[in-house]
């Protein structure tokens, strides 16, 4: 019988697993006992159920090309590296509108800041219940906005859920929101703004959404 | 050479430096490849998912720096894009290797994390071995059909009677590292 300090050979646990080999009584036995070569045991079973698929994982060399291809952008790395969090200066849910905000019906108004930006949101309900969140960027420093590479994605826990283009005047749109936490995620020039969360909640009779900053 | 945290190649590729993104791209592109695929989508929405993630983790760059763990990041987020891929395109998928819990979501099951865990962990220990390891490792478990110990000793330039020695040796040098990188059986 193999003493508990004796374990199985590695060459008798690797042939085990990978040729489909059968352990003898007194080694099944060990092995119950053995947390040691359970655990090689395991390793092993892993890297064979592995090896039989990994040749599959590699990723087309076009896929993998292209996603290097963002690395080499460096003024995408620049941007990345100059990121503001934006400022909510405004809630229609919290106060008054100031004197020049434009009031829409039941929408709630979120204004934001951020160094020479403005952001306006609006969220609405529609008929069939879900929210519509419209928004515009304005900024002295861009008048209009002329870089087609500039985006706003909606993002839920880090996923990029879905991506805006800017109008010629810095609107975007993102209709059919169901309830989450959202941010926004900003591109604009040589910057990266984010409005970190914009709560939306699945109540009717009560309001329509919450922000936390 | 020690091999650099994600949080110090994300840092650096913050700073401009792409060989960094490239390195992550490196260290990553089997485990999120693989979850697509592992999800029961073909090849080619996998490359687009794939490609997705990607960009996401780009994109997040700047609050990915001051994360533990890269490598769950990438998980959760390549499972709620199968997730959403799934469900916008036919319905609720046809389960091929994720068993999800019983509560079907968009966030992955401990088992599944705990399989890629190991997975990524099976392939960060193999490239840390020595290049003749690994070329033995490589033949010993990815190989199909197994390769005779005649193959690989020829392969390797050694006697046929010294090649299991050889296997022992990297096996315990595999298993080892695995130990220190925290393999949890």
């Amino acid at each position: 019988m193999l003493e508990d300090n004796t374990h199985l050979t590695i060459a008798t646990l690797f042939e085990s697993v990978r040729m489909h080999g059968v352990l003898d009584t007194e080694s099944q036995s060990h092995l119950e006992r053995c947390g040691l070569c359970r655990g090689r045991l395991s390793w092993m079973q892993t890297a064979t159920d592995l090896g039989t698929q990994e040749s599959e994982y590699e990723p087309p060399r076009s896929a993998v090309d292209k996603v290097l291809q963002l690395g080499r952008e460096q003024s995408a790395l620049k941007q990345l590296g100059n990121f503001i969090i934006a400022s909510l200066t405004f809630d229609s849910f919290s106060e008054a509108a100031a004197e020049g905000v434009r009031a829409e019906g039941s929408a709630r108004q979120m204004t934001y800041h951020a160094e020479d930006v403005d952001i306006a949101l609006w969220l609405r309900r529609s008929e069939e219940g879900t929210m519509t969140l419209a928004g515009q960027i304005t900024s002295k420093s861009l008048p209009r906005m002329q870089d087609n590479s500039d985006y706003v994605d909606l993002v839920v826990g880090g996923d990029h859920v879905r991506t805006s283009s800017f109008s010629p005047w810095g609107e975007f749109l993102f209709p059919d929101l169901m309830p989450s936490s959202y941010s926004l995620h900003i591109s604009l020039a040589d910057r990266m703004l984010r409005i970190p969360s914009i709560h939306i909640i699945d109540d009717e009779k009560s309001q329509q959404c919450s922000e936390s900053r | 050479m020690d091999e650099r945290s994600d949080g110090e190649l994300i840092s650096s590729c913050l700073e401009g430096d792409g060989g960094a993104w490239e390195e992550l791209v490196k260290r990553y592109k089997r485990l999120v490849f693989s979850i697509p695929l592992k999800w029961g989508l073909d090849r080619d929405d996998a490359m687009e998912i794939f490609q997705a993630v990607w960009l996401d983790c780009f994109r997040e760059l700047h609050l990915l720096r001051d994360l533990d763990r890269l490598q769950a990041w990438l998980v959760r987020i390549a499972v709620r894009k199968c997730y959403r891929f799934s469900q916008q395109k036919r319905g609720k998928p046809e389960t091929i290797e994720i068993t999800e819990t019983d509560r079907w979501t968009e966030d992955p099951s401990p088992a599944l994390v705990r399989r890629l865990d190991q997975e990524q962990m099976i392939r960060s220990a193999i490239a840390r071995l020595s290049p003749r390891c690994t070329q033995v490792v490589q033949a010993l478990f990815f190989e199909e059909p197994f390769p005779s110990y005649a193959t690989i000793a020829a392969r390797l330039g050694l006697s046929t009677n010294s090649i299991g020695f050889t296997r022992d040796r990297c096996l315990a040098r595999l298993g080892k590292l695995l130990e220190n990188l925290g393999y949890v059986h």
